[in-house]
Formats: C-alpha cells, structure tokens, sequence
C-alpha cells in the first residue's frame, strides 16, 4: 500500500466510513469455497467464516457469537460438524495468529471473516507452560484481534496482544481444521 | 469422483493433510508468495510520526527515509512460503507412498510390495508416465539413495514434485507403480508437549498429567499436531520443531562445535545465532539521528550481517512477525503469568530452545518483588499505522511467549520503577541459499 491510499484508507475512518476494505492486506492467502469454509493457503488451513455460535446462511453469518469458557470452547469444537466435516477443532496459539493482519492494527481479514467484532479476543488450544514455581498452570494463549492494542497503563510502552487467560474467561473462538484432498478436489469443481 | 477414486483418496494416501494444499495453489489459484523482503534489503518503519509519549527527544516529525515503505501489509502472510505441499489426489499409490516435506526435500517412506525385488524412484515437475517414466523431463532419483525405503529427495525450495515408484519383481516386470504430488514447507507447531487436567480446588486451574490420563481435557494442543505425531525429521528439536545447526560457512554442525545460524528444515528458514559479543545489543529502527540516539540501528545489524556473509548468506533481514513468533515454543515455562521468579533463574525461563538458540536474552529489572519487570523483545518487520497516523511496530517476546506492539522505532521501555532505555533485540532470518543444499 502505498502512503496516498494509506492517508485515503485513514481519511475514511476520520470519516466514520467503512475502510475495513483497505484493511484486507492478506486477501490473497484466503479463498472461500462454494459451501462457505474458507482455505488459509500459506498454512494450509481450512477455518470456519463464522465464530463459533453464529451460523453460515446465504454467504453470511448470523447470530451472536458464543462467549465460552475454555472447556466449552473445547467442547464445542468436538461436536462441531459444520460443512460435513467433524474434524473441526480448536486452533492452536501459532494457528490463531496467522490470522492477524498488520494493517490497521491486528486486525482480521473482514472479507474472508466477516461478522467478527473489530475487537475480539480469542481462544487457541495451547495451556501456557506451566510457571516454575508451581504445579499448576491457569493460562490458556489467546489472541486478541484490534484496532489498536493499547497497554496495560500509562507505565507501559508496549502492549501485548498474545496473552495467557484463565480458562474461566468468556471468549470468542474460531474453529478450525487441516486441508485434505478432497477440500481440493470440491475447490478445483468449483472453479 | 468415482468410488475408485474416492477409496484411493482414503485409502491409499498417507499424507498428511498438509500435502493438499498448494495443488491448488499451483493448479488453481497461482503462488500464495506474499512477497516477502527481499534479499539484502532492510526493513523501514513506516513514515509518520513515532508516537513517543513521553519520550523527551522532541516531537519534531521525524519521517523515516524510505517513506513509502509499506504499512506492514506485505509481510506479514503466515508463512511466506515459496514451498507448497500437495497431492494430486487422482494419483495411484498402492504401494503407500509417503512424502514428510521438509526445507528442500523429501523424507520418502513406502510399504514393501509382495514380491518385489527392486525400487526405483522417479521425480519430475509433471505427471509421470508409467509407460516410459523417463520420457518428459522426469529424473531418476540418485542411485542407491531411493533404493529402499526411507530415503531423501532433495528438492528446489518451491518445487512442486510428482514423485513415483515403481516397483519391479526379480523378472524385471514392474508389479507396482505408485505416485504422489507434494513439496516443503508449512506452518511451526506450537511446541506443547504437556497434557493438563484440571487442578483440583483451583478454579481453572491445570495440572500437568499423563496424556493417555482419563482426565486429561480432550482437544488440548498437545494432543493434536505434529509436536504430537513424532514426525520424521532432518535435524532435531522437541516436539515438531526440527532444526539443524550450522557452522559460519553454512555447513552443518556434526561434532558438537559451536554454532552460527540454525536450519529450521520444516519452514525452510535460515535463522542468526547470536553471539557473547552482539547478543545483549539492542537496537532502533529508521534513521533516528535527529532524536540524539545513540543505540545501534538494526539497519546496520542487516548490512554487517549481509557483508560478513554469515553462514554463507547475503539475503538476511528481519523477520516477519510470523516468522519470528514460530520460534516460540509453548512448551518452555515462561512469564505469562504475574510470577517473575528469582533473578537466579528467570533467564532459563525463555520460550525458545535455548540449545539451538542459546544467546537469547532477557531484560531483567528487579526493583522490587511487586514490579519485576522484564521481557525479551525482539523486532519484526511488521508495522502499521494508527488511526493517529503514528507507526506502531510489531515484536516477538520470547518471555511471554507473546506478539507485542510498541509506539516507537526505539522500542524504548519506559517503567516508574526504571531507567528508561532504547531498542529491542535482533535475530535475523535468511531464506536460505536458493538452489543449494547445505
């Protein structure tokens, strides 16, 4: 992007226009299939268009996302079978982040995601290893996508969007599963 | 799809599912190369105004050269990969042939087929012909190399390969001819190896627990990947991580002497090891003369690492945040909780492999128990622009095990409790030596 259309792109948002377009840096990387699911190329991912507890109908998702706990995060991930597939699951903390995009802060993809806030923070699968001085851990990795993350106080220069949250939080989650032949095949048919 | 099909896709094809991807890439969709930094190239903050808030070296705009530098919108694709990994699902593999990508080659593995006496592995950039699987372009794999399984096929970072065997009974009548599609190349797994149950009378809290335990919550990390699939690997490294050391000339490191770069052979990177004598530099973005700062530039890391053709590399720069952060490894303790630890100790608890990346730093200032402050903050390429117009910049805190931002190319830290500095750390990251196997 060059700065003209970068000055344009934060001349819309001064505006309280929609700019969420020029914020769609990594449009390239994703591709929705006919049935909705859409393949992440540069991971070989295949992730849900829709937070878990929205729905996919007509090309967009409806409904609220669900706030979950961790374990029903888990949970829901195992009963999922969206799209004829049940290998849906919780993506880890690496697979997560792929999804941000440096452009307009951490944003995710708005073309490829729609009807995911602008702010929302969400769940991976990883527990953070376990501190030294204890047995016992009560952090799971989450990711927080945002305009702009701002720190913690006025103490702090940086601010950090991976962070260890108690599993008794209520976040947002994305499922996801790994590519195979036949999401190809259905890809190519489609084309 | 025929049922014919349809089995061989289940059936015969023990591929990861990983392989899937870039045939259609390639056949469907063109490359998904994101157009990484270039070689010898150095990464510019966007323009703009730093954004410092009580920083006291003036406010003057201090517009970085290079101005037109992208917003950290180009760099940040997942993996950036020139290597894609796929298989063409109509091919015939009932000799369960098995490809595990790796940088620039193959891991090949098969079943052995009743009655045969011989293998002989053919690859090409096309389909191969069982008639004639030499006509084409198509090449034998090295002699005595791909005679039996397992065996190694180098590849091209990029290549996209149809790899065939065929095998022959002690007639000379070829019995079995099996081929796949696929290349290198995907995303780090996390590193997780622990398995948690819940800790009891602890809200929330986890206990590390036998993997097979029936308590152990179902869906976790650990239990799913390739950090659990114990994969073939090139080199070594916990869990799915496989890296291989190399010497300053590029070459790989057998007799246990010391260091320079490391292979990371599944993403194809090439990363700096640092040293005694620039592992505790750190360092600033842009050209930042007019705000009096003294620290190294991280523009000049790059030139001097190019020049000293480290490792036999000249295309070093820094990595992007995706990059950077599949270094991190969940599965070393670290600071993501309010614990702190005793200076002692703290610098052992880093989320990286301290053997393979053994100069890694922590910034530690221990003012107190209540407000130890310390992180591990290393640069990335990435960058954008906040709604202000400011440039916020991306780092990777092997602490935290976390992706940070930072309002300032000085990545200063600033703390009631201490002495106000400037930089970040840098490990540079190289593509490799395109064409050539180290």
């Amino acid at each position: 992007m060059n700065k003209q259309a970068l000055m344009l792109m934060i001349a819309g948002l001064f505006a309280g226009q929609t700019a969420l377009a020029a914020c769609n840096s990594n449009d390239a990387d994703y591709v929705t299939s006919s049935q909705g699911w859409v393949l992440q190329k540069s991971t070989g991912l295949i992730w849900q268009p829709c937070l878990g507890g929205m729905s996919f109908e007509s090309g967009s998702c409806t409904g609220t996302p669900t706030a979950a706990n961790w374990h029903q995060a888990l949970q829901a991930a195992q009963s999922n079978s969206d799209f004829q597939s049940s290998e849906w699951r919780l993506p880890n903390v690496k697979e997560v982040s792929s999804l941000l995009q440096f452009s307009c802060g951490t944003r995710i993809n708005e073309a490829a995601f729609a009807g995911q806030p602008i702010d929302s923070t969400l769940w991976s699968s990883t527990v953070g290893a376990p501190v030294p001085d204890g047995n016992y851990s009560n952090a799971v990795m989450t990711v927080r996508f945002f305009d702009e993350v701002q720190p913690p106080s006025n103490s702090f220069s940086y601010a950090p969007f991976i962070t260890g949250q108690a599993p008794t939080t209520t976040l947002n989650f994305r499922l996801v599963r790994n590519a195979t032949a036949e999401d190809f095949l259905q890809l190519q048919a489609s084309q | 799809m025929t049922d014919h099909l349809r089995n061989t896709l289940k059936a015969g094809l023990k591929v990861t599912s990983l392989f899937a991807v870039s045939l259609l890439l390639t056949a469907c969709l063109g490359s998904s190369d994101s157009g990484s930094s270039d070689a010898n190239t150095t990464n510019d903050p966007p323009a703009g105004d730093t954004g410092e808030n009580n920083q006291d070296t003036g406010d003057e705009d201090q517009n970085t050269d290079d101005g037109d530098q992208s917003t950290g919108d180009g760099d940040q694709n997942a993996s950036d990969n020139d290597q894609d990994t796929s298989i063409a699902p109509e091919l015939n593999n009932t000799a369960g042939l098995k490809a595990t990508p790796l940088a620039k080659q193959l891991i090949l593995e098969w079943d052995s087929v009743a009655e045969a006496d011989s293998y002989q592995v053919y690859f090409s950039s096309s389909l191969i012909d069982e008639a004639a699987p030499l006509s084409a372009g198509s090449r034998l794999a090295p002699d005595a190399s791909c005679q039996e399984s397992p065996c190694t096929l180098v590849l091209e970072p990029g290549e996209l390969t149809y790899v065939a065997l065929e095998t022959k009974d002690a007639e000379g009548e070829v019995i079995n001819f099996s081929q796949i599609r696929t290349a290198a190349g995907q995303l780090n797994d996390s590193g997780a190896l622990r398995c948690y149950a819940p800790h009891t009378g602890v809200a929330g809290g986890f206990d590390v627990a036998d993997c097979t335990a029936a308590t152990v919550i179902a869906g976790q990390d650990s239990l799913v990947g390739r950090d659990a699939d114990n994969p073939t690997k090139l080199g070594s490294g916990s869990g799915g991580f496989d890296f291989t050391k190399l010497d300053s000339n590029g070459h790989p490191v057998t007799d246990g002497s010391a260091h320079s770069c490391v292979r990371d052979n599944l993403t194809g990177l090439v990363w700096e090891v640092k040293t005694t004598a620039n592992r505790d530099t750190r360092y600033v973005w842009g050209d930042l003369s007019n705000q009096n700062v003294t620290a190294a530039n991280v523009h000049d890391l790059v030139a001097e690492t190019n020049s000293d053709n480290l490792c036999g590399l000249t295309n070093w720069r820094l990595p992007t945040a995706n990059e950077l952060f599949g270094l991190v490894d969940f599965d070393k303790p670290h600071g993501i909780t309010t614990w702190h630890g005793a200076d002692s100790v703290i610098d052992q608890y880093l989320s990286i492999d301290r053997d393979f990346f053994p100069h890694t730093r922590l910034l530690n200032y221990s003012t107190s128990s209540a407000s130890r402050i310390r992180h591990a903050h290393y640069w990335t390429s990435d960058s954008y622009l906040n709604e202000y117009s400011e440039p916020n910049y991306i780092l990777v805190d092997f602490f935290r095990g976390s992706l940070v931002n930072t309002y300032s190319a000085r990545a200063f830290f600033r703390h009631p409790d201490v002495v106000l500095h400037d930089g970040a750390f840098a490990r540079l990251v190289s593509k490799g030596s395109e064409g050539v196997q180290p």
